[in-house]
Order: C-alpha cells, then sequence, then structure tokens
C-alpha cells in the first residue's frame, strides 16, 4: 500500500491523531481525524478505528469505515458486521464499499450474506459485486 | 489513554480485571429488534476471572433464543465480581448461524488473553461452521496489565507472525511494526536490552498487529489457546517465574465446552 503524505505528518501521528478521534467535542475534527489515520496508511491505527465505529455521529463513524476500507484492516470484519446490523442503508452501503476494499477473507462472508438480502436494491447491488470480488470474478 | 502513556508497570502475569461476555440476538434484518439471551437482568458471563494466571483462555457454548435466529452479536465486557458490565471492551457480529428451532444451534464462543494483554475473542456455529474473531487491545490501559516484557513478548510474537504470512502481505505490516517501534524509540526511552520501554501506546500498536497477523494468517483454534497455555506452564516449571506473581491466584485454565 501506498502511504500518503498527510500534510508532512511524521510517523508519531497515529496516537496523537487516534487521540483527536477518540476525545475530540468536535465531529467535524474526529472525522477528519479518522480520514487521516487512513490516509496514514498504518495498520495500528485500526486501535482507534475500531472505538469510532460507535461515535454518536454518522459522519464520524462513516469516516471511521472509509478509512478501515483504505488501510484494508482484515481484522474488521466481526466489528464491520455489528455496525452494518444497527445501521441505515447509507452507512450499510460505506461499509460494502469497504469491503470491496478490503477484497478478501472468508470473514466477511457474513457482512456479504447479510447484504445480499437487504431491502435496499443498492445495498444488494453492493453485495453481489463484492461477492465477485471476494471469488476473484472482477 | 494519555494518563497512562509511557507508564511502567512492576506487576506479574495475571489479570485484574474480570472479563465476560453478554449475548444477544444479533440483527440480521433490518429493523430487527436485538433481545438477550436467557441471560437476563444485566449480567454478563465471566469467562476470564480477576485473579487468573496469564495466558488464559475459555470457552462456553450458547445456543438461539428464537426460531429462525441467524444472528448473534457478541460483546466482550469488563465485570464487577457479581457479573455486572462494567465497561464494554468491543463486540461483533456472526451472522450465518443454522436456519433451525430455538434452542437448537450450538455455538461456542471464547476469550483468550494472552502474556502480551491481548484479548481474543472468537464464535463459532458447530452447525453451519460460521466463524467470527476479533482481538482488543488496551485493557492494561484501565488496569495494571502491562507488564515491563509485554511488549518485548508482544513483539516477538508480531515478528514469528509476520514470517509465517504469504510474502505479499509481509511489507506491509512489517513497516506498520517499524513504524510503532520508531515512535516508542523517540517517545518512551529504551530498555536496558535495546528494546523500547513499554508504554500503552506501544502495546496497543504491536497488539493491533498481532490481531491483524490472526486475521491475515486464518483462524486460530481453542487447541491453540491451550497449547500456549501448556507452554507456559512448561516454562514455569523450569523455574521461570514471573517476579511478584501472586501465591494465592486464581488460574483459569481451559473451560469446559457445554
Amino acid at each position: 500500500m501506498q502511504r500518503k503524505d498527510y500534510g508532512g505528518q511524521a510517523a508519531g501521528d497515529v496516537p496523537r491523531l487516534g487521540k483527536v478521534l477518540l476525545l475530540s467535542t468536535s465531529s467535524e475534527r474526529r472525522a477528519g481525524a479518522a480520514r487521516a489515520l487512513g490516509a496514514r496508511g498504518s495498520s495500528t491505527a485500526y486501535a482507534y478505528l475500531r472505538h469510532a465505529l460507535w461515535d454518536s455521529e454518522e459522519s464520524v463513524r462513516a469516516s471511521a469505515i472509509d478509512a478501515i476500507g483504505e488501510l484494508a484492516v482484515h481484522q474488521s470484519a466481526g466489528e464491520l458486521a455489528a455496525v452494518y446490523a444497527w445501521s441505515g442503508p447509507r452507512l450499510r452501503r460505506v461499509i460494502l464499499r469497504a469491503v470491496q476494499r478490503i477484497g478478501t477473507g472468508a470473514a466477511f462472508d457474513g457482512i456479504i450474506s447479510l447484504a445480499s438480502i437487504d431491502p435496499d436494491r443498492r445495498v444488494r447491488a453492493l453485495a453481489i459485486r463484492a461477492a465477485h470480488i471476494r471469488r476473484g470474478r472482477f | 489513554m494519555s494518563q497512562t502513556e509511557n507508564r511502567k508497570a512492576t506487576v506479574p502475569a495475571w489479570t485484574a480485571q474480570n472479563i465476560g461476555i453478554e449475548v444477544f440476538a444479533g440483527r440480521d434484518q433490518p429493523h430487527g429488534a436485538a433481545r438477550a439471551t436467557a441471560f437476563s437482568g444485566g449480567r454478563a458471563v465471566i469467562l476470564i476471572a480477576a485473579g487468573a494466571r496469564l495466558p488464559a483462555a475459555r470457552a462456553m457454548t450458547f445456543t438461539t433464543v428464537s426460531d429462525r435466529q441467524r444472528a448473534i452479536e457478541v460483546r466482550v465486557v469488563r465485570c464487577t465480581a457479581d457479573a455486572r458490565p462494567s465497561g464494554m471492551v468491543g463486540r461483533f457480529l456472526l451472522p450465518g448461524l443454522c436456519d433451525g428451532a430455538r434452542g437448537e444451534a450450538r455455538i461456542d464462543i471464547g476469550l483468550s488473553l494472552d502474556l502480551g494483554g491481548v484479548l481474543r475473542a472468537w464464535a463459532s456455529d458447530r452447525a453451519t461452521g460460521a466463524r467470527q474473531e476479533a482481538s482488543f487491545a488496551g485493557l492494561w490501559a484501565l488496569g495494571p496489565e502491562l507488564r515491563p516484557d509485554a511488549c518485548s513478548q508482544l513483539a516477538r510474537g508480531v515478528d514469528a507472525g509476520i514470517d509465517r504470512l504469504p510474502r505479499g502481505a509481509q511489507a506491509a505490516l512489517r513497516t506498520d511494526r517499524d513504524e510503532a517501534e520508531q515512535r516508542a524509540r523517540a517517545g518512551g526511552g529504551i530498555h536496558r536490552g535495546g528494546e523500547p520501554a513499554a508504554s500503552a501506546d506501544y502495546a496497543t500498536a504491536l497488539a493491533t498487529l498481532a490481531g491483524e497477523i490472526d486475521a491475515r494468517a486464518g483462524r486460530r483454534e481453542l487447541a491453540d489457546y491451550h497449547r500456549e497455555l501448556a507452554d507456559y506452564r512448561r516454562e514455569q516449571f523450569h523455574g521461570t517465574t514471573w517476579e511478584g506473581a501472586p501465591k494465592t491466584g486464581r488460574e483459569t485454565g481451559p473451560g469446559p465446552r457445554g
């Protein structure tokens, strides 16, 4: 994975950004920190991003899910499935896009099978695409 | 976490907290209700009791609470001595349960806590083979579990784990591991052996990498945790004991399955 230079920040920024993500009172700052953690390219950021999956603001949750997809965190499967089950169609689509980016791993079959029977047509379409990616057909 | 940053603790290899699980009927359909299983009254099931020697691993078997229930949600919690949840560690969903009557499914749910303080949870449906697992780091931020040698232990495990992965997956994780060590060296001082000092941030990074390695390497079975436990006991038998370990500490080994 190519690591992006996020404003010239150093390697030590993962814990610092993580603390902003978990402690800031501004949802915009929390969402920004989640995006920045995704852009840092270090899978160690998942220690902080996993907590943001349950943030009170949907925009922060969406940014955290995007970042997890960007980092291709395989260990996120169970937690993303739990978030999926509690989320509305918009966030479910964000989750499926993240699953598509992570790409492989039988652990994600659960989310894909849930999404394949989702009442939302767009969610089902993303599930089909994710299943194809999982089987290597794209 | 900031209060514990760069904190060095001198504690033995046992956990100070009760760690348990709450099991809920998962929402496998939109707008479906999430109902607790038979464990009512806000009680959890303690799988690793305070005072358990590390590493500890235990699994129990659960079942469904309604007909055609297709998912469960497992919440890993810290508990008080009377099994009341006192804080959420993490949660995950196990979808894909067998489509049967209430009480028919057999779902094994287990926890393990290793010497590095990494808490692993897994759930598996015996009938369908559906399985989900999650690793949690950071318990040491809330208790005295961060042993001085926890980071060295974790770093050795991460290095060995990366070596076992397919070559394509190794480079990125090795870079992450090196970055974490670089951060620790810059911020936390150096031990006599040339290793970075134990700190919550470093331990969290290493534990997260350990979880990622597990996820990429494939499933770990309860037998793997038993093997770790046996190795640890063998090490103790040969004279390596942890300084200050409580003489009366309870030992939680692998528990009964079912």
